[in-house]
């Protein structure tokens, strides 16, 4: 197995595990935790593709798009948290779940 | 079991088994990208010389793509105007640093000079080897995050936020306004200039960076100190 299909099936995997708990947690911080390790497979694969090419330098047009990706995901991420505090703060829940009201969410 | 845990158990599996499906579907495709040895690399090294910096990702990041890097600094700044318009101060004013801490202090007394200047180093190298404005931004965001955390940062309301958080989309759109005005394409830089233009908006994007990731973190604490019902 090369290094880019090592790298690049993990990269695959963290996003499919990861948006597997995106869509079926409920709890608002899983979520978005779940939200980041999907951006972390896909920074992953577009790493493993850099790499592709063993006797070239790594290509850098994959290096850029994932610093800009690691960047977004920052901006993202804080200001997800934000809500998600002013919501918490607000109604006293970590869900959007009406049917639950403060009921924990599920595992 | 209630109808809404066996409704979610249900939808557990669908999921799963949709995940499952398309990660197989997408570990294909690697499979399949394997065989391709194509890339960028050669195309974007014949052009390194026109871009007026030595390190390919700076080159890609600030002069061939610059603006995607633009669009990116505006996404921060979009992130960090929708945290201060959440935030519980009006005021920009920092949470109260702790004050119990004196070794903590000590300690972050030590060592934010040596943070602050690595964050300066990643700028400076970011042109010819890894490193560049957003290390060096995030990097410094660190040391001040540290400093307020160990107690010896003290900012009442910060004067001038707003011209700090914005000067590095000012800088890109300087820059592509006297590109355009010069007749030449959007951000296209001139060859004899380029490098002095790159570390110019390099080091806006530093200084506004740091300010932005700074205040992401520190402008959504409540106004009052940590929350009280955290266990």
């Amino acid at each position: 197995m090369s290094l880019f299909l090592l790298y690049g099936g993990g990269g695959i995997i963290l996003f499919v595990v990861g948006l597997h708990r995106l869509i079926t947690v409920s709890h608002l911080i899983r979520k978005l935790i779940a939200a980041n390790i999907m951006a972390g497979g896909v920074f992953l694969l577009l790493v493993a593709t850099a790499a592709r090419d063993a006797e070239q330098a790594p290509d850098p047009v994959p290096h850029a798009m994932v610093l800009t990706g690691i960047v977004v995901a920052v901006g993202i991420t804080a200001f997800a948290t934000a809500l998600i505090r002013l919501l918490h703060s607000e109604t006293g829940s970590t869900t959007l779940d009406e049917a639950d009201g403060d009921r924990p969410a599920s595992p | 079991m209630s109808e809404t845990a066996r409704w979610r158990r249900v939808w557990g599996v669908v999921a799963g088994v949709a995940c499952l499906v398309l990660g197989m579907a997408l570990l294909r495709e690697v499979v399949d990208l394997s065989d391709h040895r194509a890339g960028l690399t050669s195309t974007v090294a014949a052009a390194m010389e026109d871009s007026g910096v030595s390190h390919p990702p700076t080159a890609v990041l600030l002069n061939f793509r610059s603006y995607d890097t633009w669009l990116e600094v505006v996404v921060l700044l979009g992130a960090v105007l929708g945290v201060l318009s959440l935030a519980d101060r009006r005021d920009f004013s920092l949470a109260a640093p702790r004050q119990d801490a004196p070794v903590l202090r000590r300690l972050v007394d030590l060592v934010l000079p040596l943070v602050l200047l690595g964050g300066v180093f990643l700028l400076a190298q970011g042109t010819g080897a890894p490193g560049g404005a957003f290390q060096a931004g995030a990097v410094v965001a660190a040391g001040l995050l540290l400093a307020h955390l160990g107690g010896s940062l003290r900012l009442g309301r910060i004067r001038g936020v707003m011209v700090v958080l914005v000067a590095g989309v000012a800088a890109f759109l300087t820059a592509g306004l006297a590109t355009l005005t010069a007749g030449r394409p959007l951000l296209d830089f001139p060859t004899p200039g380029s490098h002095a233009v790159i570390v110019g908006i390099e080091i806006a994007i530093a200084v506004s960076t740091a300010l932005t990731l700074t205040l992401l973190v520190l402008a959504s604490a409540p106004a009052d100190g940590p929350d009280e019902d955290l266990p």
